[in-house]
């Protein structure tokens, strides 16, 4: 009895620093990832910070473009002119006449 | 020294030692605590601001007329900026003064400057950084506000130490300037916050701002933050967007027909209001000169209000389809009932009418006083009314009410009491002197005729867009003014005064228009002034079933001072666009 009784203890205390040890890496492994999430979640804000900025300077592109001043002034330098006159077509007048 | 003295000087050392770390503790630890919490809390705390958008403005094609614009605020943090600030603020001043010169471009004062003088905006430009770098009052201080992307990257590739950048917004108009009237602007108030001024900016202001939101968390040693720290976030709500009934293809058909307008007859201002007669919707609305509220502080505040909604003019002939309309509902005359007090000039109180161009139409009906824009014939159906029914009839006009538009500014004159009206005043208010409206108030009043009978509330904001949702407005429709029947013929005996009245020449033949000229003297100091008119166009289109109606202003036209010569071809040459637009063919 008497000798099987430091081997218990001895098996207990190495199962309990096993623990310790381990407990240990985890930590080590959980802080070293911690402190590597940190920096990609600090990229990826800045990624949709650029992203958004990007996108915000399209929209701004977009609404300078589509206004009708812009398109007004790309339509003449085209060559398109208001209209002057319109003829109307009404039930009374032939829109086709034979000679 | 004998042993219990030393051990008794020892034991009072311990004491006061102790006394004297106690009191340094309460001081850290009660006296200070605030203060180093908050030091701790900024070390490991970071505590971010999401500003919230300020809502935009759409037309009714959901384009938007005022939109955000990210820019930057440049600060400076002074402890950081080192013995060598005279270098920063030689570099930084001309990418500054590049900033302020964009905004001189669109003032046109910028055309002026010469090489020399941008040279000496450059030097006044560094000297005021570098009297801010040498504050001792303050460790942080903001430079320039509302600086570009463009200009803020020049910066940042400088890699200056102790500059920094918080993000900003600018309201930013992709249609320009035509509707600054409508839109009003963006300053701040007492407290340095973003706050709308007139227009619809002022009139929402509440709706449009928002609630900024805000994330606390923890961050390490180098910045970054730490997943499983403390974590609170408060989400920002953006301020809602606004949906108009305004048609940004008419605001802009309109401003090029006016601007046209006020060089071709010399006037010195101009509005064109255009509405839905039949919910009060409005569709377009100008009023030059403007301004640009992008730089508003760099223009005279008299500008800012909108003379549609917020300026009163003394309507002249337009007002006379008003009177005729009431006379007729309340059938005291018709439309063929003969004028017995046309053929000459009329004394009343002292006070000689004539006719406007001194030619009298004896015995001429109702439709033709329309026609002739007669001043005797309007008297003589202001009598038939008389002032009671005068009187309940503006109010039932909504005349010296507000309309209740969406507009801050809107303004009114009041009417005065029944009892204070005389009979020359029932005589001048009939041809429309002697009493003042505001064009958004003269205009509702004429699409009562226009929609048969009903008195509109004019709008411009159609729906309201929040988180993406949109939510419509219903039009508030007022009481019935006038009899299907009399809205009916005073359409008719409009539709004549365009037909064989004065503004005749410059109608577009085929198409059926209700409309009134009208010209009035301007009162200067208690005269009028036989030179200074303001010329106007009222009327709708097409006449049997209308799709808008529209009121043209042009103040002291130089060409001609009658309406008919001024007001009413610009009238006509804006609502043949219209026709086009929206695809109205001529009738006959």
């Amino acid at each position: 009895m008497n000798k099987k009784r430091p081997k218990k203890f001895f098996y207990v205390v190495s199962i309990f620093f096993s623990l310790v040890l381990f407990l240990a890496l985890v930590q080590i492994y959980v802080s070293h990832r911690l402190a590597t999430a940190g920096k990609v979640v600090a990229e990826l804000e800045n990624e949709v910070l650029r992203t958004r900025e990007e996108n915000q300077k399209l929209c701004e592109g977009i609404d300078q473009k589509g206004s009708l001043s812009v398109i007004s002034q790309k339509a003449q330098a085209l060559g398109f002119r208001p209209l002057a006159d319109i003829v109307y077509l009404t039930s009374g007048v032939s829109v086709a006449l034979n000679d | 020294m004998d042993t219990s003295r030393r051990i008794r000087i020892s034991l009072l050392s311990l004491w006061l030692f102790s006394f004297l770390v106690l009191g340094r503790l309460f001081y850290w630890q009660i006296l200070k605590t605030d203060e180093l919490a908050s030091a701790a809390a900024k070390q490991h705390l970071d505590v971010l601001e999401i500003p919230a958008q300020r809502g935009q403005f759409f037309a009714s094609d959901n384009f938007p007329f005022v939109t955000n614009q990210e820019v930057y605020l440049l600060y400076v943090s002074l402890s950081e900026i080192g013995k060598d600030f005279e270098s920063v603020a030689q570099e930084l001043a001309p990418i500054l003064v590049d900033e302020q010169m964009n905004d001189l471009v669109k003032t046109a004062t910028a055309s002026g400057i010469t090489a020399e003088e941008v040279q000496e905006l450059i030097k006044i430009k560094e000297e005021e950084i570098k009297q801010q770098f040498l504050r001792q009052d303050v460790s942080w201080l903001p430079i320039q506000h509302k600086i570009s992307r463009e200009a803020k990257e020049k910066i940042e590739a400088m890699r200056i130490g102790g500059l920094g950048f918080e993000r900003e917004q600018k309201r930013t108009y992709p249609e320009g300037t035509a509707s600054a009237h409508l839109m009003g602007f963006v300053g701040s108030d007492v407290n340095g916050k973003p706050k709308g001024y007139f227009g619809l900016e002022g009139f929402y202001d509440l709706e449009l701002q928002g609630h900024p939101g805000y994330l606390k968390r923890e961050k390490d040693a180098s910045g970054k933050p730490i997943l499983l720290g403390i974590s609170q976030r408060e989400d920002k709500r953006d301020g809602r967007s606004l949906l108009t009934s305004l048609d940004r293809t008419l605001q802009f058909i309109v401003e090029n027909r006016l601007k046209q307008a006020l060089a071709k007859y010399g006037a010195i201002s101009g509005s064109v209001l255009i509405i839905d007669p039949g919910n009060g919707a409005v569709l377009a609305m100008v009023s030059l000169p403007t301004y640009d509220p992008s730089i508003y502080s760099e223009f005279d505040e008299k500008i800012f209000l909108n003379p549609a909604v917020a300026s009163s003019y003394e309507p002249g002939s337009t007002f006379k389809v008003l009177i005729m309309a009431a006379a007729v509902n309340e059938g005291v005359i018709g439309p063929e009932t003969q004028c017995t007090s046309c053929g000459g000039p009329v004394e009343i109180a002292g006070y000689t009418i004539n006719t406007w161009n001194n030619q009298y139409y004896p015995n001429s009906t109702a439709t033709d006083i329309l026609v002739h824009s007669d001043n005797l014939g309007m008297v003589f159906v202001g009598r038939q009314l008389g002032i009671k029914k005068l009187h309940a009839y503006l109010k039932k006009f909504g005349l010296g009410q507000l309309t209740g538009i969406d507009l801050q500014e809107e303004d009114t004159v009041s009417l005065r009491l029944e009892k204070e009206w005389r009979e020359i005043d029932l005589a001048t208010a009939s041809f429309g002197q002697g009493i003042a409206v505001t064009p958004i108030q003269m205009l509702r009043a004429v699409s009562v005729i226009a929609n048969g009978g009903k008195l509109v509330k004019p709008f411009i904001v159609k729906g309201v867009i929040d988180q993406g949702k949109t939510t419509m407005i219903e039009p508030e429709m007022g009481k019935t003014v006038l009899k299907g029947s009399t809205a009916k013929t005073l359409t008719e005996m409009m539709v004549a005064a365009v037909e064989r009245g004065e503004a005749k020449w410059t109608k577009p033949t085929g198409f059926l228009v209700a409309g009134k000229t009208g010209t009035a003297q301007i009162p200067v100091a208690g005269h009028y002034d036989r030179d200074k008119t303001i010329a106007s166009f009222i009327g709708f289109a097409p006449a049997q079933q209308p799709r808008f109606a529209m009121l043209v202003t042009l103040r002291e036209p130089t060409s001609s001072p009658w309406g008919s010569e001024t007001a009413a071809p610009l009238w006509f040459d804006i609502a043949k666009e219209l026709f086009t637009y929206y695809g109205i063919s001529p009738t006959k």
